[in-house]
């Protein structure tokens, strides 16, 4: 018997393949990936503990500064002290660039009273606040932090936002979004805000209550939202309680998809499915033929590749894709006209 | 070309990789075996995780992992790659790899931070600054070996080897974030400081 790897061996290289998937691998280098990958049974194993481990390291952007070794490390005592404004090491490390970037996405105003975190078009966001609370945003998200509150209160100007909260002193977290207020000592969920369409908040973890203020001497409205459990809320309507209702796991799945850059659809008419890819790019997706339009579609697509949608789905409805521009069509095959 | 197994291996990092520690524990406590062979079983174990269809329907992940490394573990008994019968100090606890939620999940947050900062702190200087332009300053490849002045090459060594140090506070040496002055109320003994209060029990009437 030919002697076997060593799972140190399998580690090392696990780790340089991870390493490369992290910024892109071309067609040429997954080939290799995939052939490495059946040499051994384990060798698949320590790839994904890799990337999960990559992926699991991105809680560092709470720690604010570069940890030093031990010997060096700063005396620095509460991470609430104010921010020194001597240039430390990672100023001097990352230039202009590390503050900004520290807060992953485009850090456009910092008026003292909240400062604003951007996702452009197309773009998935994921960061990490002081208090531990992981956010995720959607493609063209906007979220504002109030600069007083530790991290703890959030309003969702725009977009989709993905919240997953642990408990942190005896402060709740809370977004705003629309004209309601979502508040959770800890908890996740997911929160939609796209303009016209009603308010839709997911709750996969924790308890969430959901309030309504109507003005200064109305009466508060609130419901709660249980795990497994969906709000859904029109613009400009009164909240109530059967404005929850449950959702089921694979519903879940779904409305939570966008998470890996992924649109699913269960049964959607492609007419409104096609709409759900305006949001990640310039491309805009046409659907010619009426009949086409009314077909009902399912499947997990990537949101950035909407040519690649429209081709999938043209052809298992019998059509035809064509771009022209930014612009894809989606129509009926024509008749043989040759 | 999106990295293959993402969407795994963001599960993968929130709901077991936090685990590995305790479940090495757990195996070296209940089967005596080896480190290099807690290792293969540890992989094998996240590979059949990484392999799985569908994990939404999973509702415990950590008892999850643990029983799949179970199985892996009588598997490789069965074709006795392992270890001879005779080393497995019992079998029966085995099967228990279920309990009450773990009461320190709560604290697990916090716990995880200080496992990444004693992984950063571990790291070279130059790994470590790739580290972090990479994973916290959100730089691509390119701009770090930029910022650097390293071969894009190089950078792309240093992130896997900064993958190791990460690595190294999951695997063998185990909880290595005990060794972290603010942790000096944790146990020094990694087994202990894994071993949830159940699994000792287990343990101790037996």
């Amino acid at each position: 018997m030919p002697e076997r790897e060593t799972a140190s061996d399998i580690e090392d290289a696990a780790n340089l393949w991870a390493a490369k998937a992290e910024r892109g691998l071309t067609a040429e280098d997954r080939r290799q990936l995939d052939q490495w990958l059946e040499g051994d049974s384990r060798r698949l194993g320590a790839f994904v503990r890799a990337q999960a481990a990559w992926i699991h390291a991105e809680r560092a952007v709470a720690l604010g500064t570069m940890p030093e070794t031990e010997s060096t490390l700063p005396q620095e005592p509460a991470h609430n002290a104010p921010r020194r404004r001597t240039p430390d090491r990672r100023m001097i490390l990352g230039g202009g660039v590390a503050l900004a970037a520290a807060f992953a996405g485009a850090y456009v105003v910092n008026s003292g009273r909240y400062r604003t975190l951007e996702s452009g078009v197309g773009e998935i966001r994921r960061l990490v606040l002081k208090c531990g609370t992981v956010l995720t945003l959607d493609t063209d998200t906007r979220v504002d932090i109030s600069a007083s509150s530790d991290d703890r209160r959030l309003e969702l100007v725009r977009g989709k936002l993905f919240v997953d909260a642990p408990r942190w002193r005896d402060r709740p977290l809370v977004v705003k979004a629309g004209g309601l207020v979502l508040q959770t000592a800890e908890g996740a969920f997911g929160v939609q805000n796209l303009g016209k369409t009603p308010i839709v908040a997911l709750v996969t973890g924790g308890t969430l209550i959901a309030s309504q203020s109507r003005g200064m001497f109305g009466a508060k409205q609130a419901v709660t939202v249980e795990k497994d459990h969906a709000l859904t809320f029109a613009p400009d309507t009164l909240l109530a309680a059967d404005a929850v209702r449950s959702v089921a796991a694979a519903r879940q799945a779904q409305l939570l998809a966008w998470r890996d850059g992924m649109l699913s659809f269960g049964g959607e008419r492609l007419v409104d499915a096609v709409r759900a890819f305006d949001r990640y790019g310039p491309v805009r997706i046409v659907v010619a033929d009426p009949e086409l339009a009314r077909q009902r579609i399912t499947g997990l697509f990537k949101a950035d590749d909407p040519k690649g949608f429209a081709i999938a789905i043209a052809a298992s409805l019998g059509g035809v894709a064509e771009s022209q521009g930014e612009t894809i069509r989606i129509s009926a095959k024509k008749s043989v006209s040759a | 070309m999106q990295a293959p197994y993402l969407a795994r291996s963001r599960w993968l990092a929130a709901h077991v990789l936090p685990h590995e520690p305790a479940m090495r524990a757990w195996i070296r406590r209940t089967t005596q075996i080896s480190d290099s062979d807690i290792d293969d079983i540890v992989q094998e174990t996240y590979a059949i995780l990484a392999k799985l269809e569908s994990v939404e329907q999973i509702r415990d992940p950590k008892t999850y992992a643990f029983q799949v490394a179970r199985s892996v573990f009588l598997q490789g008994l069965r074709r006795s790659k392992i270890v001879p019968i005779g080393s497995i100090a019992d079998l029966a606890a085995l099967g228990e790899a279920d309990d009450a939620p773990d009461p320190e999940q709560q604290t697990h947050g916090k716990r995880e931070l200080q496992r990444v900062e004693a992984a950063i702190q571990d790291m070279p200087t130059q790994v470590r600054k790739v580290f972090w332009l990479r994973r916290v300053d959100g730089l691509s490849q390119r701009e770090t070996a930029k910022q650097l002045g390293l071969a894009e090459h190089t950078v792309e060594k240093y992130s896997a080897r900064g993958l190791k140090f990460l690595l190294a506070q999951f695997g063998r040496g185990g909880n290595a974030a005990a060794k972290s002055s603010k942790m000096q109320d944790t146990a020094q003994d990694p087994v202990v400081a894994d071993a949830k209060p159940s699994n000792a029990r287990t343990r101790n009437s037996q």
